[in-house]
């Protein structure tokens, strides 16, 4: 379980965050650390042991009824920028065709 | 041990049924406390919003009440102070982070609601490491809170605001958040009580999430009895969180002064390991002897696989963590770059600019764990330790063994600086406390003395929603440990 610059690059593609040069030599560094003090986790025979599920007990279900909480204020006090009902943003065009390069590179 | 200066619930209620004091002057007084405590230098740093004018309304009915012999609810007049990360309406909701700089929810969450119910005076929002994320509170993007004991040193973290406020006095309750040991550690490092419920026994609804299979809301008190009054307005189902388990909520006040005698207190062998602070060990061991002294029966017992807890913790939290976090996109609502030219440059210039160092060392490390071909090596790993750390607790109780008692940190509270260059070090404060969310089971830490002018706490794990003993085991104790007062 080794972590490079190359797969800290492909990884901050994939959590859409934007860093800088001094950022992904730090985050390898602190990545390669962390990672290898996990590695004691190998330990444990992936087998037999089935994994946790967070939620065991069993999730109550309720009535297939919408039973919103209304909101105190209305979303468009929280937008960065809005008109018209809409939440509004830069090229969206431009975001697909990026989309795809990152995913064909991930 | 001795107490926060605030006077206890009890105390609080008893003053103001009998017209001693008002609830306007136990307000006035509380905000001036904390004013006070931000401007001695250097500042104590728990607060990041109060509330000045929005609680005017609820003072005066509530005086009114009192004057009229009105019936009133438990925590009626109680100053109270919220981490932030809990929703408010009348004030910001930040979670100690730039990206939320400002922040208004359109909705307050399912315990504040709770609280107001019950008379409770939310008098402000405390800082956090951002998201919740950190064992030391200096990962807020505001600042870190200073520990009320010694102020060059960390108050724990990541409710490390909550914990500084009770034990500073400034408030008698306070809710932190506990996915690691987030409330327990901090109350641990400041010399209060810090609980932790069972996961499922109290909404989350409104609080805002880092870890859903292991967040929990918890209160921090001077004692065991509010921590258990507080619990008991809060604690309930909530038809806004399906989490939140529709079991009865057990008298929490019930136990109280039932002692110990005849219960199996498990003491485990991992969590005192031969590099454990002897000082802390020591502590720990006389609690124990006290427990035994108290009718008691200690019995040694093994929880072998405490050794893959943090490992197991931070590949489960991060990833779950860098989901939840997914959210912050500068879209709905947040601090958005203003420069971006296209929608995925807005999501990764808001996201790189707002997140501080933690939350995205924690995003990156949960992305990779969660990514095409590594979730099996990592998430999947986590989950397989998880279910065997939730099978040791499972074996320790079916043993016999009533409720489990261990240190809650391996140290007291560190300097400040002293751990922010060295995540893994950091990461391993929380050695004691994680299992018990990996498990879901409920526990409290307590103090249990003081080493160099600085508190230690121990904590009991109990069963699964069997909080009526663990509170029943801390409060024995904290009574035993209260008649030898060892002040520092």
């Amino acid at each position: 379980m080794t972590i490079d610059r190359t797969t800290i690059e492909k990884v901050m593609k994939l959590a859409r965050l934007e860093l800088d040069d001094t950022e992904i030599e730090r985050l390898t560094r602190d990545c390669q650390a962390i990672l290898g003090y996990f590695e004691v986790i190998r330990e444990l025979d992936r087998g037999g042991v089935p994994p946790a599920g967070a939620l065991e007990r069993a999730a109550p279900l309720r009535e297939d009824l919408a039973d919103a909480d209304p909101l105190e204020r209305p979303v468009e006090a929280m937008a960065p920028e809005w008109r018209d009902g809409y939440f509004l943003l830069p090229r969206l065009a431009a975001m697909d065709a990026e989309v795809e390069e990152d995913d064909a590179a991930g | 041990m001795m107490r926060p200066a605030s006077p206890t619930v009890a105390e609080l209620r008893d003053d103001l049924r009998s017209g001693r004091v008002s609830v306007e002057a136990v307000l006035r007084g509380t905000l001036s406390s904390i004013a006070a405590s931000d401007s001695e230098r250097p500042a104590l740093g728990a607060f990041l919003s109060v509330a000045v004018a929005e609680l005017d309304d609820q003072v005066e009915a509530l005086d009114r009440a009192f004057a009229a012999g009105d019936e009133v609810g438990p925590l009626a007049g109680v100053p109270l102070a919220l981490k932030d990360n809990i929703c408010t309406l009348d004030l910001p909701t930040t979670c100690g982070s730039k990206l939320l700089e400002g922040y208004r929810s359109p909705y307050e969450a399912a315990v504040v609601r709770r609280l107001r119910a019950a008379g409770a005076l939310v008098v402000g929002k405390t800082n956090l490491d951002e998201f919740a994320m950190g064992s030391s509170t200096e990962n807020s993007g505001f600042g870190p809170t200073r520990n009320p004991w010694d102020r060059e040193r960390v108050p724990g973290g990541s409710s490390g605001g909550s914990a500084a406020a009770v034990a500073a006095g400034l408030v008698p309750l306070a809710l932190g958040s506990d996915t690691g040991g987030s409330v327990r550690q901090p109350g641990s490092f400041c010399g209060v009580v810090g609980l932790k419920p069972s996961y499922g026994r109290v909404s989350r609804y409104g609080l805002v999430a880092f870890a859903s299979s292991l967040d929990q809301i918890g209160p921090l008190a001077g004692t065991v009895t509010d921590a258990a009054t507080l619990l008991s307005v809060i604690a309930g189902p909530d038809r806004f969180d399906s989490t939140a388990e529709d079991v009865p909520v057990p008298d929490l006040s019930g136990p109280a002064g039932a002692g110990v005698e005849g219960l199996v207190v498990g003491v485990p062998r991992e969590y005192f390991p031969d590099d454990l602070d002897p000082r802390i060990a020591g502590l720990c061991r006389e609690a124990i002897e006290r427990l035994e002294a108290l009718g008691a029966e200690v019995r040694e017992i093994t929880l072998p696989h405490t050794r893959y807890a943090i490992a197991a913790y931070y590949l489960v939290a991060n990833a779950e963590a860098s989901s939840n976090l997914a959210r912050y996109d500068g879209v709905r609502y947040g601090e958005r770059a203003s420069d971006a030219e296209s929608t995925l440059a807005v999501y990764r210039r808001t996201r790189g600019a707002g997140f501080g160092r933690e939350v995205k060392r924690r995003i990156m490390l949960g992305t990779y764990g969660l990514s095409a071909g590594y979730y099996d090596e990592y998430y999947g790993r986590g989950q397989r330790a998880r279910r065997l750390i939730v099978e040791d607790f499972e074996r320790a109780f079916a043993s016999g063994i009533d409720v489990i008692f261990a240190p809650t940190s391996p140290t007291v509270a560190f300097r400040l600086g002293e751990r922010v260059d060295d995540p893994v070090q950091m990461y391993l404060s929380d050695v004691f406390t994680v299992p018990a969310n990996l498990a879901g089971t409920p526990a409290v830490s307590i103090p249990v003395g003081w080493i160099d002018g600085l508190p230690a706490g121990g904590q009991f794990i109990a069963r699964h929603f069997d909080e009526p003993t663990m509170l029943r085991a801390a409060q024995a104790l904290e009574r035993a440990l209260a008649d030898e007062a060892s002040e520092p």
